[in-house]
Parts: C-alpha cells; sequence; structure tokens
C-alpha cells in the first residue's frame, strides 16, 4: 500500500488538505509494528531504560571500625531453624548461619549499615515499575582493610546488599551475599590483632518483581526506596571483646528500572 | 500500531489563510505538536495503544546504551624504580603510571550517565606495613580517590612481616559518573606504589558504559 502525499502551497483548498490527511490516516493506521521504521521511538522510550527516579550512587574513602559490639547484642535471638540454622544464642556466633541472610523484619539481624552507604533509588514510580516489569540493578564494592577475629575461629567477614521497601522494612537481596574467610587472606593463617586483608568485595544483586513479591510485597503498589550494603561477622566460638572489622573505601551504585522482559 | 492518534487539533479547518498554516503551522519548529512533526516520525507513547509493546527493533542500535572496552591478558611488572617519587598519598604523573589494556578513550555523544566497570588481578612482595601498592581510576586525568585500593601482605598493625611470599588479590570495581559533557573522554586506571620492591599486575579490563538519558 503506498500512498503520496502531496506537496501544500498558498492558495490550495482546505478540503483538499483534509482528503490528503484522511487518507493519510487510514494509511497509517493500517500498518502494524512490523512497518514502523526503526528508530522511531529513539525519543521516549530511551528513557525506559535508566529512569530519573530509578538511579543513585554514593561512595566514600573514610576508614570505619565495626567492633564487636555492633553484632554481638544484635545475634541475640532465635530464629532461622526452618532454614537449617538454630537458636545463636547470646554472644555466641558458633551455632547459626546465615546471619545476613533472611528476614530483617523478623529479627534486628546481626548486620550493620556502612555508614554512608544508605542510597535512595529505585521505583518511586510503583506504577512504572509494575507496567513496566522493571527491575533494580545494584552494583557494590567494598575493601575491608582488616579483621580482628578475637577469641573466634572459622571467621568470615559476611556483606550483602538489601533493599527497603517503602522507606520501612529491609529485605536483603539473598543472591548478593559474600562470606570472606579471614583464615584464607593472611599471611601465616594464625591471626592476631588487627590483621590486614585488603581485600575488595565486589557485590551484584538484582531487585526484581519476583523477589520482592516473595518477600510478601506488591510490586505494582510497593515501592523499592533505598539500596544499602551491610556487613556482618560469623565464625566458631565466642565474642572475648576484641572482634572487629575495618572498612575503607566504598562504592554503592544502583541503576533502573530496567525491563525483565525485552 | 493499531491505532494512530494524530495531534489535536491537527490543522484548523476554517478561518485561517493558507498562508498560515504553510509557514506558520506546517514549518513552526517552535510548536512541533501543530505541525507535522509526528507523520516525520517523531512517534512517542501517545500515539500508540496502551497495549503496544516496543521492542529492540523498533529502536537504533546504540540509541539508549553504548559500550566501550579495553582489556589485556600479560602480565605487567613494576618495580620500586618505576615511581620517581614514591607517594602512595599523592597521585599524579611522576608516581603512577596508566596500566596499558585498562584505559579507554571513547566519544560521548550526549550528555549523560557513564557507568565504569573493571577487573585486575595485582600481587605485590611488601616487607613492611607501611609499603603499599595502590589502584585508582582517573577519568580525563582527574583521580577518584574513592576507587582508591590499597594492597599490602598480611602483617599486624605494627607488627613486623610473618612470612614470605607475595599478596595477590582482585579489583573488580565500579564507578558511576552521573554527568559527563558530549566529548572525547579518558577513563583509566592507574598503578601506584610506595615501597614494595615488585608490584605485578595481572589480566584486567576496562568498561564504560554511556547511558542516554538525564538523571535528575
Amino acid at each position: 500500500m503506498t500512498w503520496n502525499f502531496n506537496r501544500f502551497s498558498d492558495g490550495d483548498g482546505l478540503d483538499n488538505l483534509s482528503t490528503e490527511l484522511t487518507a493519510a490516516s487510514t494509511w497509517f493506521n493500517a500498518i502494524d509494528g512490523d512497518g514502523v521504521r526503526r528508530g522511531c521511538f529513539n525519543l521516549h522510550h530511551g528513557l525506559d531504560v535508566l529512569s530519573t527516579t530509578g538511579t543513585g550512587s554514593t561512595s566514600g574513602s573514610t576508614e570505619r571500625t565495626y567492633d564487636h559490639a555492633t553484632f554481638s547484642t544484635a545475634l541475640e535471638w532465635s530464629g532461622y531453624a526452618t532454614d537449617g540454622a538454630t537458636d545463636a544464642g547470646a554472644n555466641n556466633p558458633s551455632t547459626f548461619d546465615r546471619i545476613v541472610l533472611g528476614h530483617p523484619d523478623t529479627s534486628a539481624g546481626a548486620t550493620a549499615t556502612i555508614s554512608g552507604m544508605t542510597n535512595r533509588v529505585g521505583m518511586d514510580n510503583a506504577a512504572s515499575a509494575a507496567q513496566k516489569q522493571s527491575c533494580l540493578i545494584v552494583l557494590g564494592n567494598v575493601q575491608v582493610t582488616q579483621v580482628n577475629v578475637g577469641a573466634l575461629s572459622d571467621v568470615f567477614v559476611v556483606l550483602c546488599l538489601q533493599y527497603r521497601i517503602n522507606v520501612s522494612d529491609w529485605y536483603t537481596i539473598d543472591h548478593s551475599e559474600v562470606h570472606l574467610s579471614v583464615e584464607d587472606h593472611i599471611a601465616d593463617s594464625s591471626p592476631s590483632g588487627y590483621e590486614r586483608i585488603d581485600f575488595d568485595v565486589p557485590l551484584l544483586g538484582i531487585v526484581t518483581p519476583a523477589l520482592v513479591t516473595d518477600n510478601g510485597d506488591t510490586p505494582g503498589s510497593d515501592s523499592v526506596t533505598e539500596v544499602r550494603i551491610c556487613v556482618s561477622m560469623r565464625g566458631t566460638g565466642t565474642f572475648g571483646g576484641s572482634e572487629g572489622i575495618r572498612i575503607n573505601r566504598w562504592n554503592l551504585t544502583a541503576i533502573g528500572p530496567f525491563s525483565e522482559d525485552v | 500500531m493499531p491505532t494512530h492518534t494524530w495531534p489535536s487539533p491537527l490543522f484548523p479547518t476554517t478561518g485561517i489563510s493558507a498562508s498560515y498554516w504553510t509557514d506558520t503551522i506546517l514549518h513552526d519548529t517552535t510548536n512541533p505538536e501543530d505541525s507535522l512533526y509526528v507523520i516525520n516520525g517523531n512517534l512517542d507513547e501517545e500515539n500508540v495503544d496502551a497495549g503496544f509493546t516496543v521492542y529492540a527493533e523498533h529502536t537504533q542500535k546504540g540509541s539508549h546504551v553504548r559500550v566501550h572496552q579495553a582489556a589485556r591478558t600479560v602480565d605487567l611488572d613494576y618495580f620500586d624504580g618505576s615511581f620517581a617519587a614514591k607517594s602512595s598519598g599523592t597521585v599524579d604523573s611522576d608516581t603512577s603510571h596508566v596500566i596499558p589494556g585498562c584505559a579507554v578513550r571513547w566519544y560521548q555523544p550526549w550528555v549523560g550517565p557513564v557507568l565504569f566497570m573493571w577487573s585486575v588481578g595485582w600481587g605485590n612482595n611488601a616487607d613492611a606495613d607501611t609499603e603499599i601498592s595502590a589502584l585508582f581510576l582517573t577519568l580525563d586525568g582527574t583521580v577518584e580517590d574513592d576507587t582508591r585500593r590499597n594492597l599490602r601482605r598480611s602483617i599486624p598493625t605494627g607488627g613486623t612481616i610473618q612470612n614470605g611470599g607475595a599478596c595477590n588479590r582482585v579489583y573488580s570495581g565500579h564507578w558511576f559518573e552521573p554527568d559527563m559533557s558530549v566529548g572525547y573522554h579518558d577513563a583509566a586506571l592507574i598503578v601506584a606504589c610506595n615501597g614494595p620492591p615488585h608490584t605485578r599486575l595481572y589480566s584486567g579490563h576496562i568498561i564504560a558504559v554511556p547511558f542516554n538519558v538525564t538523571l535528575s
């Protein structure tokens, strides 16, 4: 089907123009998606790749120390038995696992939000998130500079990404969790005081509508409003008081929403 | 595209001279909604049914995002004498080197954010707590200090070296630059050292991903 659009000039009648436009409209409406010129949606659909409300980044270079008190109090909870773990007991990190992984809404959790690493991003436009089946990609980098294992053995530094719903509950992005062995990264495998690790931990997570649903929220009406990086410590034994983790320099970026189905 | 919605009104039907709509409406670049702007291809979500899905084939390659990368596999060795000023805290042309294969130069076609990602394997044989090898990202020659990573061997604070051997790590980092201008830009990883007799870099790469959006 073809359509030859006649040019107009001064003196042409409006009736002629109306006839041409009617023909143009009929022709245009008859074409299907396959007839659309490649690139014709460039101007307005590029924004869906990376929305103005879905992106944020933060970084820092101040060394922070998270000592045993940061974690020991928070360890005094019971639960997670159904996940294969048992009650940790007071100040005893030896009998639990998945201390970061889990559901912070049901437990205080033995985590600390790393200072400066909470970032307001995400699916503020809930309607858009639902319609576009969008997701949020989260990137993190943390350098663990030093660790003091204290009275513990088999010590791991645990890091993860978390997202927040409606500026309220925080949830762990389960697949983002990283366990960094301390003994494996020191020269003599015999820690003494604060030992240098100088280990950069990359973190990667993706918040999908399915993940939001799994955690009991509704992607179409509940918004992902913030992300953060959390740190914790696990090991065998009982805290003696000198345990701690030092972190220096981090980068946290979340970009989205990205479309899941295209 | 089942239903096309014309700008309304596309043309006045009475009371306006032909010269007015040819000179003012059809060719008025300041008021495209009343011209043939849409017919000429500037379609947007207002012109399609709600159920119409825009797939990748409806957009031009490179119109939303682009990627530039560099990489290498060869090992690179840097010795203490490679760094004239030997100051890991002050990084300039005298105290650092751009890492070959971990630097990209690209033309930024629009004002927008750029995501950088990289990975470098590295190690050194420092024998004192103060001896450091450092990696940074630089953008157009400016050091992004928050991307800095230091490397030392396992030594208790204030203590002495416990045994020999090198310390090897991998730095897989990222940086998000929210507002880069149109034009040519350089992104490079640089290495600086303060003391370690020998710093070795293993395989590495860097990727720059410009996004065609405006952040608010």
